[in-house]
């Protein structure tokens, strides 16, 4: 089978798909690409179907020599795309001949650079993903020098002569979310600051959960709330009244009280937002 | 039963205690859910596409604790009871260590749902008297197979983690596998019975 080699991998690079889904009840997250937009145009524009693995990496740097002849896409975050030393545009399908060395770089902004390959990149399976968990360490672990990756030919259409030089704009010092009250919301004294304040994303953020930094929300009862199944893009309120939005990798059940959940696309923003990003939350019905 | 919306596609279905593993059944056996998710006293639902509260609220509405006729599988797991906090809750709760044993590997638990890690099933139907809250400061290794128990739960750990629960003993059968066709070996909703054995 063709296959790719790693002669460099500095940063948190790990292969995402669409996850693992029907195991949160076994505390196993979902996992996958936390810009799922990013990850979904990188697949589309090379013609893979919707459940294609792609690289997702965290400003991370990378390279790799190719034995076969490959369409890639780069999307997302802000990156530089070299193929045997040459630059190339990200977000449109490109060609790379068999015995080249493809190079990214991250750029200035944004976050999650998404690398796809025709017929997609294979790691571990692992109950129905390839994609790397965080929170559990299961999936394929993240890219490393030496590592060597298999390409499959499974591909699901033509490739795309689309072109999108806006979407890379990604990673804006300001973010709005759309949000929409949870269950718990009436618990919270002050629940209304939440949409009428800003937010700040902070460093302790990563794909488990982002935690931003603002006015302290305050959870009414003095009572322990009961463990309760959580969901991707949950705001949930620990102790310290702060706001942590869970992503891909969140924990499956959690015991503090979630005062709202954030939009797929709000998600996707976050993916993409540093420490000091400004957020402000919209409510949604 | 109360269903409320839960971001654009999950509701948060609220119940007793007792109704959870009813609810999860049903839940499951609709085949409308992505995921289900009980908890405590509370089941998550999650879809794709369009789906109506109202849709959900009349699935719930047939569900009632005696349903539970068709309770869960029943597994046995073999133990050495041997943990490393076995005297210290002895102690603690009055008890010889022999009866410590006795009271838990007698009662049949009832595995009610999942969290902290992969295959980490919070088992309930501990005896009172053995009901201790955890220990104050963690443990930043617990081996996989530890039996331990806090508060009213007892559980398995079924991964090397960290953990603050009172270790009373071990079991060398394999709790979580990712690779297996069912990676947890406990579902929500099955019972579950402790067997001593002496290696």
């Amino acid at each position: 089978m063709s296959s790719i080699s790693f002669s460099e991998a500095a940063g948190f690079i790990t292969l995402q798909d669409q996850g693992r889904i029907g195991f949160a009840n076994i505390a196993v997250p979902t996992s996958g690409a936390f810009d799922q937009s990013a990850h979904h145009l990188g697949n589309r524009l090379v013609g893979n179907f919707p459940g294609a693995c792609s690289i997702e990496s965290l400003r991370g740097s990378f390279k790799f020599l190719t034995d076969t002849d490959l369409v890639i896409s780069v999307t997302g975050a802000a990156a530089s795309v070299q193929i045997n030393g040459r630059e190339h545009e990200m977000s449109r399908a490109i060609f790379v001949a068999a015995n080249s060395t493809v190079a990214i770089r991250p750029g200035n902004q944004g976050l999650r650079t998404y690398l796809a390959i025709r017929g997609s990149i294979l790691g571990n399976l692992v109950m129905g993903s390839h994609s790397y968990d965080e929170l559990s360490q299961i999936g394929t672990p993240p890219i490393k020098a030496g590592d060597q990756l298999s390409i499959s030919n499974q591909v699901a259409g033509s490739i795309s002569g689309d072109y999108f030089p806006n979407f890379a704009v990604s990673g804006q010092a300001e973010i709005q979310l759309d949000a929409k009250p949870a269950p718990r919301w009436s618990g919270f004294s002050n629940g209304q600051t939440l949409f009428e304040t800003e937010y700040q994303v902070t460093e302790s953020s990563n794909r488990v959960g982002m935690r931003l930094s603002g006015p302290e929300l305050i959870w009414n009862s003095k009572e322990r709330l009961a463990s309760e199944g959580v969901i991707t893009g949950a705001i949930q309120i620990p102790v310290d009244g702060m706001p942590l939005i869970f992503g891909p990798d969140h924990p499956t059940t959690g015991g503090y009280p979630v005062i709202a959940v954030v939009s797929r696309h709000s998600l996707n923003l976050l993916a993409q937002s540093e420490p000091g990003t400004k957020v402000r939350f919209r409510k949604a019905r | 039963m109360i269903v409320s919306a839960y971001g654009w596609q999950a509701a948060l279905i609220e119940c007793d205690p007792n109704e959870v593993s009813a609810l999860n059944s049903a839940c499951l056996q609709s085949q409308l859910f992505t995921e289900v998710v009980p908890a405590e006293c509370t089941v998550l639902v999650c879809w794709d596409g369009e789906l109506s509260i109202a849709r959900i609220e009349k699935l719930v509405s047939s569900v009632t604790p005696a349903t539970e006729a068709n309770v869960g599988r029943l597994v046995e797991i073999p133990v050495r009871y041997d943990g490393q906090d076995l005297d210290q809750v002895a102690k603690r709760t009055g008890l010889s260590k022999s009866k410590v044993i006795e009271l838990h590997s007698s009662t049949t638990f009832t595995a009610a749902f999942a969290g902290f890690a992969p295959g980490f099933m919070y088992c309930i139907g501990l005896p009172e008297v053995l009901q201790l809250p955890r220990r104050s400061t963690p443990r930043v290794k617990v081996p996989a197979g530890s039996l331990a128990m806090a508060d009213t739960y007892t559980a398995i750990y079924p991964l090397n983690s960290p953990g603050g629960w009172n270790l009373i003993g071990t079991t060398d059968v394999q709790m979580f596998d990712a690779s297996a066709q069912q990676p947890s070996l406990l579902l929500p909703g099955d019972r579950v019975r402790f067997v001593p054995v002496s290696k």
